[in-house]
């Protein structure tokens, strides 16, 4: 039911709007429920947003919004058992996630199992049973996650140094989602139980039903499953959202690290960005494309095809709720160092922002844009989530079209001045990490 | 539908109290039975065939205005030479360094200007040269996939820059946990062929764009290919465009292909591979299995994904579940041109690398003896496979990518059709049974990359031979 079908037949300028159809309602506990049909496979997609994030963590609790993710997997009063149990016994394709700014839930069912799906979701909502041994069970789980994802890759916890150093304390983005052990060690049963209370209520969740389902059969589960779910008693807390201009970087910090494990040195260039939707957000994306996308792009085709003096370098915008931030990272070619990159990046950026882009970088940009929104939507997962991550940044569920339009509305000026506002900053963080002294060859 | 009567059920009242609240309406959150319907069918296969013999194979899928075109040949890194490992890889990376009249960075420029993708790549099996496009830019991307397809140069020039490159990540995959475990996996069951031939810095080093050329043209020949599609497209619309494009490559003859011999352990021992200072180790347990083409396929599968092949399986339920000591334990087979291996892994906290281990040789001794598969684990994981199958035929890719697994490996035509009822027809008993023979009572080769200073002491403790390699695979010590 994608009304997008016959959408690129006709030139981009007259293209035919994207679009996700949906409906939307909210019960009366708050709880805001958006639906979406679409039959191409015999799958019905549940997907539940939790307005809350690490940027909500209080301090010496970092990490604690995604072990309690975890926990959301470990058993409810009418489901008390791994939460994947009924689920994968179905076939579904389930998981949660965590980030800065929100936690999702989610399960792909066969379309004859959403009430099993629906059931579920709401029983971890309203009655889940929090007890020590999971606790601790669950401790040890996302400590060995740190360990894996983190510690025992190579460049692993580059991510926790960068935000660690752009972010200022007490900024929300401080800390990374993965926290620390130390932390992660020391959260007790009324964390779990009061973090549950504050932020898992149906006032501050809105869950999608996407895919192969009837509308008046899902009202009407949802009803039966979520309706009876008080809504928070106390008002949803206060946000502690700073004020996103608050803070501003002022200086260069560098930090240079030395990991045992790495193969090679590794340079991060990061500088504080506009947040998702703001001003700038979706013409650093522009940018990134015409820096380091192909062979022919400017950055990554002179250090890397032409001066031969990187092996690899990305650039890209992270956008998200309250902040972006701006990365630029690279690989020295062997017999060069992070130090050159960093001086070959600035003296070609300093000469894009005299000039700026030209109207063919900016168009290629933009069908580049336009392609990743059609492949973005090749999943019914993918537009599950997709309705719920528009609600919550933009308002509006399906905020396909105009999340395009300002890819579109982009001008070779405009990407000049975010560059600029975003760029010339001296305000950076430079995260260079290479192989001990000793082990360098 | 039933469940509207369990909705609600208005509570009599006999006695109001004065300043009573409201009842709770009574909701029924019992587990709740499935609804009806959920048909599914497969998509339908076109096929064609070009003037030169070539077989093109349409999937359709109108969902999104997407085409992909993937050429894929039979022919892989298994066919490295000695002395040249690699070769395949880079020769398939070089093919969009520049190709008909087109430079390398034309090549990107252009694509880019398109939206368009064309990959190149080999994996040990297969070769593979893939065409994503927007439908409206199928033809404009068609022309450089063909050309990348049959015409590429292999500039000296790019080649000095990607083996640099090649070398560097050669480097990082020596520091990785994983790749080292596979490395050092592959040189012990494989020896010195097939995948147990693995790149090093000599190889990259001695091959150079004449060793490209003369593989490429002996391997990526029209008689040893086939074209699959799929997206936006039907078998009328692509076929006069393929055909304008390669009908007239005459077949040509393809190289002969090496035989593989695998080395299946004899008795179980551990392999151990020195990480210093690692925070967790990488273990991993393979032994053969017999493959796709083998009576026993379905039984192992699927006892396999009650023991270790998922989430609720034992292996993860234990290891993770219950114990805490890692973020994750799988067992899998990995089909591939030698036939079936089997896999199971996990990355353990060092600390607890030998109780982890001893639980995984725990789980392998028990379902031998005290605590078989039951029924009711072999229905569950019946259950989770045919159910969950009709969910993966949703994106192009998966279409196509399912097409060329029956092609490359000479799978039935309809083996997509064979895969509910071969599940289903799995029995409690001979799902046990297959896994006891084939895997939990057989030897198997164990390889944990961690750090030794304060795993090996423990390791030795379990009783198993135990040999220390170097992130190569060349034995440093034997116990």
């Amino acid at each position: 039911m994608l009304a997008l079908a016959m959408m690129l037949a006709t030139p981009a300028a007259q293209a035919q709007d994207l679009s996700i159809p949906y409906e939307t309602y909210t019960l009366d506990n708050g709880l805001k429920v958006i639906l979406s049909e679409d039959h191409s496979v015999p799958v019905v997609q549940v997907n539940v947003w939790y307005h809350v994030g690490s940027k909500d963590e209080v301090e010496g609790r970092t990490g604690f919004a995604h072990l309690f993710e975890h926990l959301m997997f470990q058993g409810s009063e009418n489901n008390n058992q791994d939460y994947f149990g009924n689920l994968q016994e179905v076939g579904a394709r389930v998981n949660g996630t965590t980030n800065t700014d929100r936690t999702n839930y989610f399960e792909g069912v066969p379309s004859a199992y959403l009430p099993l799906a629906l059931w579920g979701e709401a029983d971890r909502m309203g009655f889940l049973v929090i007890d020590q041994e999971r606790l601790d069970n669950q401790k040890e789980v996302v400590r060995n996650e740190r360990r894996q994802r983190y510690e025992n890759r190579p460049f692993g916890t580059s991510w926790v140094t960068l935000q660690a150093n752009l972010f200022p304390e007490g900024h929300p983005y401080h800390h990374t989602t993965i926290g620390s052990h130390e932390d992660l060690d020391a959260a007790t049963l009324d964390d779990v139980q009061s973090f549950y209370d504050q932020w898992y209520v149906p006032n501050n969740a809105v869950l999608v039903v996407a895919g192969d389902f009837e509308p008046a059969t899902a009202k009407a589960l949802i009803e039966q499953y979520f309706g009876t779910i008080p809504a928070s008693a106390e008002p949803l807390p206060e946000r502690v959202v700073p004020d996103t201009h608050d803070y501003e970087m002022t200086e260069e910090v560098v930090v240079r690290q030395e990991e045992q494990g790495v193969p090679y040195a590794q340079v991060w260039m990061a500088w504080p960005s506009p947040a998702i939707y703001e001003e700038g957000d979706a013409e650093l994306d522009l940018l990134s494309s015409l820096l380091t996308d192909g062979k022919d792009s400017r950055l990554y085709g002179k250090l890397v095809i032409e001066d031969q003096i990187a092996k690899s370098i990305d650039a890209y915008q992270v956008s998200r709720y309250l902040d972006g931030m701006y990365v630029i990272q690279a690989v020295p070619a062997e017999g060069h160092t992070t130090d050159e990159i960093v001086a070959a990046t600035d003296a070609l950026l300093a000469e894009f922002m005299e000039e700026g882009p030209t109207e063919t970088e900016v168009s290629v940009g933009k069908a580049q844009y336009e392609a990743s929104f059609i492949y973005g939507l090749s999943t019914v997962s993918a537009k599950a989530d997709r309705l719920n991550s528009y609600n919550f940044l933009a308002g509006e569920p399906d905020n396909l079209q105009a999340d395009l339009q300002r890819y579109l509305d982009c001008t070779p000026e405009t990407v000049l001045q975010a560059t600029k506002d975003t760029l010339s900053s001296p305000g950076r963080v430079v995260l260079h990490i290479s192989p001990p002294a000793e082990a360098a060859q | 539908m039933i469940f509207l009567s369990l909705m609600l059920a208005c509570p009599k009242q006999v006695e109001p109290a004065v300043d009573a609240v409201v009842p709770e309406p009574v909701v029924d959150r019992s587990k709740p039975a499935p609804l009806e319907g959920g048909n599914f069918t497969l998509p339908a296969i076109h096929t064609g065939t070009l003037s030169n013999g070539m077989k093109v194979v349409v999937v359709e899928n109108h969902e999104l205005p997407v085409v992909q075109v993937r050429a894929v040949f039979n022919t892989g890194s298994w066919t490295d030479p000695a002395k040249h490992e690699g070769l395949a890889g880079v020769s398939m990376d070089m093919l969009n360094e520049g190709a008909g009249d087109r430079n390398g960075k034309q090549i990107s420029a252009d694509l880019k200007a398109l939206a368009s993708s064309v990959s190149s790549y080999a994996n040990a099996d297969m070769a593979t040269v893939r065409a994503d496009s927007l439908k409206k830019n199928l033809e404009p991307t068609l022309d450089i996939w063909a050309d990348v397809l049959l015409k590429p140069t292999f500039p000296k020039s790019e080649w000095t820059r990607i083996q640099k490159q090649n070398l560097l990540d050669l480097e990082a995959s020596r520091k990785d946990p994983d790749s080292i475990a596979w490395i050092v996996t592959d040189r012990l069951i494989y020896g010195d062929n097939y995948e147990g031939r693995t790149t090093s810095e000599s190889s990259l080093k001695a091959i150079n764009t004449k060793d490209m050329k003369a593989w490429y043209q002996s391997h990526l020949v029209p008689s040893n290919g086939t074209l699959l599609v799929g997206g936006d497209i039907t078998l009328e619309e692509i076929q006069p465009l393929l055909e304008e494009r390669l009908g007239s490559v005459a077949p040509g003859k393809a190289a002969v292909l090496p035989t593989i011999e695998k080395i299946q352990p004899t008795e179980t021992t551990i392999y151990l591979v020195d990480k210093p200072g690692a925070a967790q180790s990488m273990v991993k347990a393979v032994r053969f299995v017999p493959g796709r083409d083998q009576p026993e396929y379905w039984d192992l599968m699927v006892g396999n994904s009650a023991w270790g092949g998922m989430f609720m399986a034992r292996l993860n339920m234990n290891l993770r579940e219950d114990k805490g000591y890692t973020y994750g334990a799988r067992s899998s087979i990995y089909n591939n041109q030698a036939g079936a291996l089997w896999v199971a892994s996990s990355s353990v906290q060092s600390e607890v690398t030998a109780p982890a281990m001893a639980e995984l040789f725990a789980e392998l001794a028990d379902v031998q003896g005290d605590r078989p598969l039951t029924a009711e684990e072999i229905e569950y994981a019946k259950s989770n496979r045919v159910l969950g199958y009709p969910g993966s035929f949703e994106t192009v890719d998966y279409l196509v990518g399912s097409r060329s697994t029956v092609w490359r490996y000479g799978l039935p035509n309809n083996w997509e059709e064979m895969y509910i009822p071969g599940v289903q027809g799995v029995t409690p008993e001979k799902a046990q049974s297959t896994f006891v023979e084939q895997v939990a009572s057989q030897p198997l080769v164990v390889t944990v990359v961690g750090d030794l200073a304060s795993i090996k002491a423990p390791i030795l403790e379990l009783g198993y031979p135990v040999v220390v390699l170097d992130v190569d695979g060349k034995i440093v010590e034997s116990n």
